[in-house]
């Protein structure tokens, strides 16, 4: 089960498993992003590249406005992939959400 | 042998990790080694729904622990060729604008596994790619 949610915050927080068959859920949550934007990942339990893809598609779509998207709270498994992925090139990581 | 056959649909998915769980947590295997299991599993079965959408042959997965490894084999029949040891990777070096969303999962697969190797036999059109990673207990 995947879940995404816009709090009060601003933040968008991903929960649960986010595999190809629940990419969708993820694709229209980042449609919805129009400029910068925090993503937590504190409770994502796994994300495929099917997630990556439409993180990095984000990302690509906000730059030209000088926008982008933070991942935050990154647990270490999903660190890892982006890590894999060069996400750390292109996006700002920090591991645990400041207070 | 942990063995399963599974329809071909990404609605499959989160059957086939449970299979995968249950193959981790029966083996006394490091919980460390599910996640990359389950992500190089999850890549090529996407790949075979999305790219190979025309056959209804169903996928085989099985699962054997040898020593320190833990072997996953995947088997379809019915489908063309397509060599993922050979699939080139992403060009990291491109800038964002450049940066290509697709081709991540198959070189995610490879750099996640300690091996993965391919075989294709004609007669039957059946493709079968070997996933093997180490582990500790």
């Amino acid at each position: 089960m995947f879940h995404v949610s816009k709090e009060k915050d601003g933040r968008v927080y991903l929960s649960g498993v986010c595999d190809s068959s629940s990419a969708d859920t993820l694709r229209e949550a980042m449609d919805a992003i129009g400029g910068s934007c925090t993503i937590d990942f504190g409770g994502l339990e796994y994300i495929s590249s099917a997630g990556l893809g439409i993180l990095l598609a984000t990302q690509k779509r906000l730059a030209p406005a000088g926008e982008s998207l933070k991942l935050v709270n990154l647990g270490e498994t999903i660190r890892e992939i982006f890590l894999l992925a060069r996400f750390d090139a292109i996006f700002e990581m920090e591991d645990s959400s400041p207070g | 042998m942990h063995h399963r056959q599974f329809k071909r649909d990404l609605g499959s998915l989160l059957e086939v990790f449970r299979f995968i769980d249950d193959f981790i947590t029966s083996h006394d295997i490091a919980p460390s080694v599910t996640q990359h299991v389950r992500l190089a599993v999850d890549e090529l079965f996407t790949n075979l729904v999305r790219f190979q959408p025309g056959s209804s042959e169903e996928m085989s997965i099985s699962m054997d622990a040898e020593g320190d490894r833990v072997i996953v084999r995947m088997t379809t029949q019915g489908v063309e060729p397509f060599d993922i040891t050979q699939v080139p990777g992403p060009d990291f070096d491109a800038p964002l604008e450049r940066r290509d969303e697709r081709g991540l999962g198959v070189y995610l697969c490879r750099k996640v596994m300690d091996d993965v190797r391919y075989e294709y036999e004609n007669q039957g059109r059946t493709s079968t790619v070997t996933l093997v990673k180490k582990f500790e207990r």
